[in-house]
Protein backbone atom coordinates (compact mmCIF):
# COMPACT_ATOMS: atom_id res chain seq x y z
CA UNK A 1 0.00 0.00 0.00
CA UNK A 2 2.90 2.44 1.52
CA UNK A 3 6.38 1.93 -0.22
CA UNK A 4 9.69 2.76 1.72
CA UNK A 5 9.71 5.98 0.34
CA UNK A 6 6.41 6.95 1.46
CA UNK A 7 7.46 5.67 4.62
CA UNK A 8 10.66 7.65 4.87
CA UNK A 9 8.77 10.35 3.75
CA UNK A 10 6.54 10.58 7.12
CA UNK A 11 8.78 9.63 10.34
CA UNK A 12 11.87 10.95 10.74
CA UNK A 13 14.06 7.31 11.64
CA UNK A 14 16.85 6.14 9.39
CA UNK A 15 19.55 3.61 8.97
CA UNK A 16 20.48 1.71 11.13
CA UNK A 17 17.54 1.96 12.89
CA UNK A 18 14.06 2.64 10.40
CA UNK A 19 12.62 -0.75 11.53
CA UNK A 20 9.60 -0.54 8.51
CA UNK A 21 9.80 -2.02 5.27
CA UNK A 22 6.59 -1.67 3.91
CA UNK A 23 2.95 -0.52 4.88
CA UNK A 24 -0.30 -3.34 4.33
CA UNK A 25 -3.14 -1.26 5.29
CA UNK A 26 -4.04 1.89 6.37
CA UNK A 27 -6.82 3.36 8.16
CA UNK A 28 -6.31 7.23 8.81
CA UNK A 29 -6.69 7.95 12.89
CA UNK A 30 -7.86 4.23 13.35
CA UNK A 31 -5.30 1.77 12.46
CA UNK A 32 -1.75 0.39 10.22
CA UNK A 33 -0.24 -2.77 9.26
CA UNK A 34 3.42 -2.86 8.93
CA UNK A 35 5.91 -5.56 7.30
CA UNK A 36 9.67 -5.71 8.39
CA UNK A 37 11.81 -8.43 6.39
CA UNK A 38 14.41 -9.76 9.25
CA UNK A 39 17.88 -9.84 7.81
CA UNK A 40 20.88 -11.48 9.30
CA UNK A 41 22.50 -8.47 7.75
CA UNK A 42 21.48 -6.43 10.79
CA UNK A 43 24.03 -5.39 13.01
CA UNK A 44 22.20 -6.58 16.26
CA UNK A 45 22.77 -10.15 15.56
CA UNK A 46 26.54 -9.58 16.07
CA UNK A 47 26.08 -9.41 19.29
CA UNK A 48 22.36 -10.43 19.61
CA UNK A 49 23.71 -13.37 20.13
CA UNK A 50 26.42 -14.64 18.62
CA UNK A 51 25.74 -17.91 17.14
CA UNK A 52 22.10 -17.79 17.98
CA UNK A 53 20.52 -14.79 16.27
CA UNK A 54 17.40 -13.51 18.12
CA UNK A 55 15.91 -10.19 17.21
CA UNK A 56 15.83 -8.47 20.28
CA UNK A 57 12.50 -7.67 21.68
CA UNK A 58 13.32 -3.77 22.28
CA UNK A 59 13.23 -4.18 18.34
CA UNK A 60 10.09 -5.30 17.88
CA UNK A 61 9.13 -2.39 20.27
CA UNK A 62 10.88 -0.12 18.18
CA UNK A 63 9.13 -1.62 15.50
CA UNK A 64 5.58 -1.08 17.27
CA UNK A 65 6.48 2.39 17.93
CA UNK A 66 7.82 3.18 14.55
CA UNK A 67 3.85 1.58 12.74
CA UNK A 68 2.29 3.43 15.50
CA UNK A 69 4.51 7.12 14.74
CA UNK A 70 3.36 6.21 10.84
CA UNK A 71 -0.20 6.06 11.69
CA UNK A 72 -0.42 9.26 13.73
CA UNK A 73 1.91 11.44 11.36
CA UNK A 74 -0.01 10.26 8.19
CA UNK A 75 -3.31 10.55 9.45
CA UNK A 76 -2.17 14.50 10.06
CA UNK A 77 -1.21 15.03 6.39
CA UNK A 78 2.69 14.23 6.65
CA UNK A 79 5.02 15.38 9.34
CA UNK A 80 4.69 19.03 11.06
CA UNK A 81 7.98 20.61 10.91
CA UNK A 82 8.79 20.86 14.67
CA UNK A 83 6.51 18.02 16.31
CA UNK A 84 8.20 15.10 17.46
CA UNK A 85 6.17 11.63 18.90
CA UNK A 86 7.86 10.42 21.68
CA UNK A 87 7.23 6.53 23.14
CA UNK A 88 5.97 7.63 26.63
CA UNK A 89 5.38 4.10 28.21
CA UNK A 90 4.69 0.90 27.70
CA UNK A 91 2.00 -1.36 28.92
CA UNK A 92 1.53 -5.49 29.45
CA UNK A 93 4.28 -5.90 27.00
CA UNK A 94 4.35 -9.62 26.04
CA UNK A 95 6.48 -11.91 23.82
CA UNK A 96 5.47 -15.12 22.81
CA UNK A 97 8.11 -16.93 19.92
CA UNK A 98 11.35 -15.44 19.25
CA UNK A 99 12.03 -13.69 16.05
CA UNK A 100 15.04 -14.87 13.67
CA UNK A 101 16.27 -13.55 10.66
CA UNK A 102 13.94 -14.54 7.79
CA UNK A 103 11.27 -14.10 9.28
CA UNK A 104 8.59 -11.25 8.06
CA UNK A 105 7.21 -9.45 11.18
CA UNK A 106 4.03 -8.02 10.71
CA UNK A 107 2.29 -5.50 12.81
CA UNK A 108 -0.88 -3.89 13.14
CA UNK A 109 -1.38 -1.12 15.25
CA UNK A 110 -4.63 0.22 16.10
CA UNK A 111 -5.71 3.86 17.79
CA UNK A 112 -7.56 3.10 20.95
CA UNK A 113 -7.15 6.94 22.14
CA UNK A 114 -6.34 9.87 21.45
CA UNK A 115 -6.42 13.49 22.60
CA UNK A 116 -4.36 16.92 22.40
CA UNK A 117 -1.21 15.32 21.12
CA UNK A 118 -1.24 12.09 23.24
CA UNK A 119 -2.46 9.00 22.46
CA UNK A 120 -2.62 5.16 23.44
CA UNK A 121 -2.57 2.54 20.92
CA UNK A 122 -2.76 -1.63 21.18
CA UNK A 123 -0.33 -3.59 18.91
CA UNK A 124 -0.10 -6.69 18.17
CA UNK A 125 3.05 -8.02 15.86
CA UNK A 126 2.96 -11.91 13.82
CA UNK A 127 5.11 -14.17 12.02
CA UNK A 128 3.63 -16.47 9.69
CA UNK A 129 -0.04 -15.15 11.45
CA UNK A 130 1.33 -16.58 14.80
CA UNK A 131 1.64 -14.53 17.70
CA UNK A 132 5.17 -12.91 18.53
CA UNK A 133 4.58 -9.83 20.71
CA UNK A 134 1.24 -8.16 22.01
CA UNK A 135 0.73 -4.46 24.03
CA UNK A 136 -0.14 -1.30 24.78
CA UNK A 137 1.54 2.01 23.82
CA UNK A 138 2.04 5.12 24.91
CA UNK A 139 2.49 8.50 22.78
CA UNK A 140 3.33 12.24 23.80
CA UNK A 141 4.10 14.56 21.54
CA UNK A 142 6.15 17.58 21.33
CA UNK A 143 7.90 20.09 20.21
CA UNK A 144 11.16 19.16 19.22
CA UNK B 1 -21.80 1.72 42.20
CA UNK B 2 -21.87 4.24 44.68
CA UNK B 3 -20.21 7.12 44.76
CA UNK B 4 -17.68 6.25 47.85
CA UNK B 5 -16.96 3.13 45.26
CA UNK B 6 -16.12 5.34 42.13
CA UNK B 7 -13.95 7.50 44.21
CA UNK B 8 -12.14 5.31 45.73
CA UNK B 9 -11.68 2.80 42.34
CA UNK B 10 -10.24 6.54 40.67
CA UNK B 11 -7.95 6.73 43.88
CA UNK B 12 -6.58 3.60 43.37
CA UNK B 13 -6.32 4.31 39.45
CA UNK B 14 -4.57 7.64 40.33
CA UNK B 15 -2.54 6.52 42.74
CA UNK B 16 -0.55 3.35 40.48
CA UNK B 17 -0.26 5.82 37.31
CA UNK B 18 1.27 8.58 39.90
CA UNK B 19 3.97 6.64 40.50
CA UNK B 20 5.09 6.56 37.09
CA UNK B 21 5.57 10.07 37.79
CA UNK B 22 7.61 10.14 41.33
CA UNK B 23 4.61 11.58 42.83
CA UNK B 24 4.40 11.65 46.71
CA UNK B 25 2.32 9.57 48.13
CA UNK B 26 0.86 12.34 50.47
CA UNK B 27 0.07 14.73 47.27
CA UNK B 28 -2.81 12.38 46.49
CA UNK B 29 -5.90 13.65 48.05
CA UNK B 30 -9.30 13.28 46.20
CA UNK B 31 -9.28 17.29 45.79
CA UNK B 32 -5.47 17.43 44.77
CA UNK B 33 -5.12 18.98 40.88
CA UNK B 34 -3.43 16.68 38.75
CA UNK B 35 -0.88 18.73 37.44
CA UNK B 36 -0.42 21.25 39.50
CA UNK B 37 -0.18 19.53 42.49
CA UNK B 38 0.68 15.80 41.18
CA UNK B 39 2.51 16.61 38.51
CA UNK B 40 0.60 14.43 35.78
CA UNK B 41 1.11 15.30 31.93
CA UNK B 42 -0.78 14.97 29.29
CA UNK B 43 -0.14 11.33 28.20
CA UNK B 44 -0.91 10.79 32.23
CA UNK B 45 -4.47 12.54 31.82
CA UNK B 46 -5.21 10.65 28.89
CA UNK B 47 -4.35 7.30 30.68
CA UNK B 48 -6.27 8.26 33.70
CA UNK B 49 -9.52 9.04 30.89
CA UNK B 50 -8.81 5.80 29.06
CA UNK B 51 -8.73 3.43 32.27
CA UNK B 52 -11.41 5.43 33.91
CA UNK B 53 -13.61 4.96 30.76
CA UNK B 54 -12.91 0.88 30.83
CA UNK B 55 -13.13 0.02 34.64
CA UNK B 56 -16.24 2.23 34.59
CA UNK B 57 -18.02 0.86 31.41
CA UNK B 58 -18.72 4.22 30.08
CA UNK B 59 -18.17 6.50 27.48
CA UNK B 60 -16.76 10.20 28.51
CA UNK B 61 -16.62 12.50 25.56
CA UNK B 62 -13.05 14.45 24.74
CA UNK B 63 -14.88 17.99 25.64
CA UNK B 64 -14.66 16.72 29.20
CA UNK B 65 -11.22 16.51 29.24
CA UNK B 66 -10.18 20.02 30.15
CA UNK B 67 -12.62 19.59 33.47
CA UNK B 68 -11.20 15.63 34.75
CA UNK B 69 -8.37 17.59 36.79
CA UNK B 70 -8.72 16.02 40.61
CA UNK B 71 -10.05 12.64 41.64
CA UNK B 72 -13.44 14.37 43.16
CA UNK B 73 -13.97 15.86 39.63
CA UNK B 74 -13.18 12.74 37.56
CA UNK B 75 -15.93 10.56 39.93
CA UNK B 76 -18.56 13.50 39.13
CA UNK B 77 -18.07 13.29 35.96
CA UNK B 78 -18.25 9.26 35.89
CA UNK B 79 -21.09 9.64 37.92
CA UNK B 80 -22.54 11.62 35.34
CA UNK B 81 -22.11 9.64 32.31
CA UNK B 82 -23.00 6.36 34.31
CA UNK B 83 -26.18 7.71 35.08
CA UNK B 84 -27.08 8.81 31.52
CA UNK B 85 -26.24 5.78 29.94
CA UNK B 86 -28.62 3.83 32.43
Amino acid sequence: MFDIEEIMRNVPHRFPFLLIDRVLDFKPNESVVTLKNVSINEGQFQGHFPGKPILPGVYIIENMAQSGAFLMIKSSDGPADDTVYYLGKVNKMVFKKPVLPGDQLKTTITMEKQIAGSAIVSAVSRVDEQLVAKGELMFASGKG
Amino acid sequence: METAEIRSTIKDLITEIAEDMDTEASAITEDAHFTEDMGLDSMALLEVLATMEKKFSVSIPESEFPNLTSINKCAETVEKYMAQSN
